[in-house]
């Protein structure tokens, strides 16, 4: 192709520092983990795996099993909700669907830390308390969680072309089956795309739970920070570098099932 | 008489305020191959997508094999329908695709297997059953589409564009398979082009549409040699227009016109006002060349040569006319003879049958 | 497309905006609303009051500290724009068979929650660290450096979990630029740099603006990043209003907090609408 000449070479060398810059903080997190002494020194001072250990007891497991578990009943909740609403907002003309865009994607808009408290003070105020708890927090994952789904239920929406649907009822299929038969398959592979971010949007979030976690029902990001306060001990390191293990996975096993590259790089593409 | 396979009378679609479709009255019969044929955006489209079902006309109503379908959702019309980016579904294989509408109808498992295979040997697709469309050619595509929307043996098969994603050849070589296929089924086919060569090789009969207005509905011969009204004239194939006076009020068959000194009757399918400037149209290839005029009952131009275009078969001669005005005369390669050269003075002669008047606006 | 009744989509948007309206819309409103309540041993009362707004402006404390979450998130998104373009850039125009995993990598940030990506900052940058051991190793330094707590460690430390949200704003708008018109500024005579300051960066402008207010915007909102590198001395919005709402259980202060923070996110929405980057859309 074109000849690459000095100035893309400079620019190879500061893409390579920026990477560094990208993955060191994580690498050092990491590696901390596996220090022989109860100091969070980089390079470790010698090797050991008792941190390791520490992290994998129920103290720490709880909150990471209930992360887990916030996660997918958040992610799978804002897929139902949000499935239709995306379905209506790309397929539909209806007075108000500008706004409704607008709402739908408000939650990633405005800072989860405000919503937060919002929710916390509405449900205080409105008297419904017996929500407060695993409930109050679910109602927040779910809201940070629903422009993920409404966004790539709608991309995949797009992406189908348009006239399939078209020649499904021409060959006799009622709307319902060009549903079932046409529509759903296609967009299936977006829409649990859309549920994968979801969920490590909850998984990985800290700023809507801030507020609206109690003892008992508190995510990991809040455990490790409220730990945090107590110093820098190689325990923490180890449960932090456990939770980029659930991801990592996560994507890994979706990675089969279709190239996630594709669908963040289509989404780019869209322009 | 049997009632017509594809009925539409004073059919009407407005977008907003525009109307894309404005009052269109159509019938194309039993086993007919009628071609709608027009320039982007002449509502040709919208008019197969409301005989589909999938739009609702705001006025007028349609009608397949004489039964009113206005209320009828698109899965109840019976209808097979070809896209231009021929919509197959990629997650199903080619046999897959083709036994859709079958599936549709609950048509039992043996029967849908014997109907796609005859389906796909009518297409020349044999043995492709397993294939993804994806991983076709745009051809291969092509006959799957049509395959899918022949095997339900529906009651008008509607093709839109269905070759303006293929290349030349395969195009020419798709036109006479997909009307050889639709003489072998008899179905009743409409098609939507703005390729004339398609309409004029594929049609039985062709509907040119303009601006929501269908303008002439004839067989290929009339629609070249007779055009109906100036746009048609001007649409299909290559014309000369030229600025003539109609010399009395006539119209509807013939009327007489004035070009400078010479008065001629030619035939004028809409109507005239006297002594009201009309545009007078003649085919190149129907015009010759003189070297002198000859002063008989034709039309005579003189003029200089402009320029020379050739064609392989056929030159096409630019005259510059001395009133100002130029025309092109088309000339036949077949003689060895050679056009007259560039700057040479020459006179254009056309007959006065193969003249036709239009006013000057097309649409009155 | 089809022509279909209009209780369709109703029926499909009622209940997500049901959820939105009732968990969403009426908690921010509730929140706006608060601010302008006066708070009474704890609890809010009815009686309205700007004094909570004239608490926040009026004590230098609290002033700074608004300051500094603005100066904070203008220097993040800064630093976020100007790292995440030559990353962009080299992305948009590898043709590296390595490009789809360069460019997850470059994501792949995202994987980890915000905790884990500043928890290596503070091993780097503490009193103890990796920076001052491997300086007082070199010979640079005879004591240790204090770069903990402090406004700079905040900044890195936000500019680092904020890049990958710069690098695909740009990178989507260096995608969108048709490739032909810098091969026709090529063909008219200008240099790659010429045709790269005149065509591809004011062509991407768009994407930089837009970068730039979704960096500040998250960068004012921050609560972790703050908290771990920073302290006392360099309180931000986010900080107080956990300070406020869970220290001191003053609510009607925490949602005057909350209330600058909403308003500033949508005066930056609004601000990159005007200056043309790319609307949000579904
Ligand atoms: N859904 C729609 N909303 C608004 N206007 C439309 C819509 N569909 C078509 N139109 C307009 O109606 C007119 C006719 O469109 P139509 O698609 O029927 O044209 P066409 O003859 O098929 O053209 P082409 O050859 O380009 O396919 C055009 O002016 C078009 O812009
Ligand atoms: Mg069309």
């Amino acid at each position: 192709m074109r000849t690459r000449n000095i100035p893309w070479a400079m620019l190879r060398g500061t893409v390579v520092l920026l990477y560094l810059f990208i993955l060191v903080p994580i690498v050092i997190t990491v590696s901390v983990s596996f220090n022989a002494v109860n100091q969070s020194k980089f390079p470790p001072l010698g090797f050991s795996l008792r941190w390791w250990a520490d992290a994998m007891s129920a103290r720490w497991l709880q909150p990471l099993a209930f992360s887990i578990e916030l996660g997918l009943v958040a992610a799978v909740l804002s897929m139902l909700l949000g499935m239709p609403l995306a379905f209506a907002l790309v397929r539909h003309r209806f007075p108000g669907r500008d706004a409704l865009t607008t709402l739908a994607l408000g939650p990633l808009a405005l800072p989860a830390l405000v919503t937060g408290i919002g929710l916390l003070q509405f449900i205080h105020a409105a008297g419904l308390g017996f929500l407060f708890g695993f409930p109050t927090l679910l109602i927040g994952h779910v809201l940070i969680c629903l422009p993920f789904s409404v966004r790539t239920t709608a991309i995949s929406l797009r992406a189908m072309p348009p006239n399939l649907e078209l020649a499904a009822l021409s060959l006799g299929a009622t709307p319902s089956t060009v549903l079932r038969e046409i529509t759903l398959p296609l967009v299936k592979s977006g829409v649990f795309a859309g549920g994968v971010f979801a969920f490590i949007h909850s998984f990985t979030d800290y700023s809507i739970s801030l507020f609206l976690s109690r003892p008992g029902t508190q995510p990991i990001t809040i455990t490790i920070l409220s730990f945090l306060e107590y110093g820098f001990a190689p325990t923490l390191a180890a449960v932090a570098a456990l939770t980029l293990v659930v991801p990592l996975v996560l994507i890994a096993i979706v990675q089969r099932v279709f190239r996630i590259g594709d669908f963040l790089y289509a989404e780019n593409a869209r322009g | 008489m049997a009632d017509a396979a594809v009925s539409l009378r004073g059919v009407r679609k407005l977008f907003g305020s525009a109307a894309a479709v404005d009052g269109i009255d159509l019938d194309a019969q039993q086993g007919e191959f009628l071609t709608l044929l027009g320039p982007s955006g002449c509502g040709k489209t919208t008019t197969l997508n409301m005989i589909a079902g999938f739009l609702h006309p705001d006025a007028g109503s349609i009608h397949l094999a004489g039964r009113k379908v206005d209320d009828l959702p698109p899965f109840r019309r019976d209808i097979g329908l070809v896209f231009q980016d021929y919509a197959l579904f990629p997650h199903m294989t080619v046999a897959e695709n083709v036994a859709f509408g079958l599936r549709m109808r609950r048509v039992d498992k043996a029967e849908i297997a014997k109907r796609v295979a005859a389906a796909l040997d009518l297409v020349k697709l044999t043995g492709l059953d397993d294939r993804r469309p994806l991983a076709m050619s745009g051809g291969q595509r092509q006959r799957v589409a049509l395959a899918r929307a022949l095997v339900i043996n529906p009651k008008v098969l509607l093709l839109d564009e269905p070759l303006s994603n293929l290349d030349l050849k395969l195009r020419e070589t798709m036109r006479l398979e997909i009307t050889e296929v639709q003489r072998r089924t008899g179905v009743t086919t409409i098609l939507v082009t703005h390729d004339q060569g398609e309409a004029l090789v594929m049609s039985d009969r062709i509907a040119v549409m303009n601006r929501g207005r269908i303008e002439q509905v004839a067989d290929a011969r009339t629609i070249y040699e007779r055009p109906a009204t100036r746009f048609v004239a001007q649409f299909i194939g290559n014309m000369n227009l030229l600025d003539v006076v109609a010399v009395g009020p006539g119209g509807g068959t013939t009327c007489a016109v004035r070009f400078g000194a010479q008065t001629l009757t030619v035939a004028a399918p809409q109507k005239l006002e006297a002594e009201q400037h009309v545009l007078l149209a003649f085919r190149p290839e129907r015009s010759t060349l003189l070297a002198r005029p000859k002063d008989d009952a034709a039309l005579e131009l003189a003029g200089t040569v402009r320029q020379h275009v050739y064609l392989g078969t056929r030159t096409e001669v630019h005259v510059k006319l001395t009133n100002g005005a130029s025309c092109v005369v088309e000339l036949a390669n077949d003689r060895g003879g050679t056009p007259p050269a560039i700057g040479s003075a020459v006179t254009v002669r056309i007959d006065a049958a193969d003249c036709t008047a239009y006013p000057t606006e097309s649409c009155g | 497309m089809i022509t279909t009744s209009r209780l369709r989509p109703l029926l499909l948007v009622a209940l997500p905006a049901a959820f939105l309206f009732i968990f969403f819309v009426l908690p921010n409103a509730f929140l706006l609303a608060a601010s302008f309540l006066k708070s009474d041993a704890q609890m809010l009362t009815d009686e309205r009051t700007l004094e909570n707004y004239g608490f926040l402006f009026g004590r230098p404390l609290y002033r700074a500290a608004l300051l500094r979450t603005f100066v904070i998130g203008g220097l993040v998104g800064a630093l976020v724009v100007v790292l995440a373009y030559p990353m962009a850039f080299f992305l948009a125009r590898t043709t590296s068979r390595w490009k789809g995993p360069l460019i997850a990598l470059a994501l792949a940030p995202l994987l980890a929650s915000v905790v884990v990506r500043t928890y290596g900052w503070w091993v780097l940058l503490n009193r103890e660290g990796a920076l001052n051991d491997l300086l007082r190793a070199l010979g640079l330094t005879t004591g240790p450096l204090v770069m903990l707590p402090s406004v700079g460690a905040i900044v890195v430390g936000l500019t680092h979990s904020l890049l990958p949200f710069g690098v695909l704003t740009i990178l989507s708008a260096l995608n969108g630029i048709n490739p032909n018109l810098e091969r026709a500024a090529l063909s008219l005579g200008a240099s790659r740099t010429r045709t790269f300051l005149n065509v591809t960066l004011p062509l991407s402008a768009g994407g930089v603006a837009g970068g730039f207010l979704l960096a500040f915007a998250l960068a004012i909102s921050a609560y972790a990043t703050p908290t771990i590198l920073g302290g006392p001395a360099t309180e931000t919005m986010a900080t107080l209003i956990y300070k406020f709402m869970v220290s001191l259980m003053d609510w009607s202060i925490g949602s005057a907090l909350g209330t600058i923070l909403i308003l500033s996110s949508m005066a930056l929405i609004a601000i990159g609408t005007m200056l043309g980057a790319r609307r949000a859309t579904v």
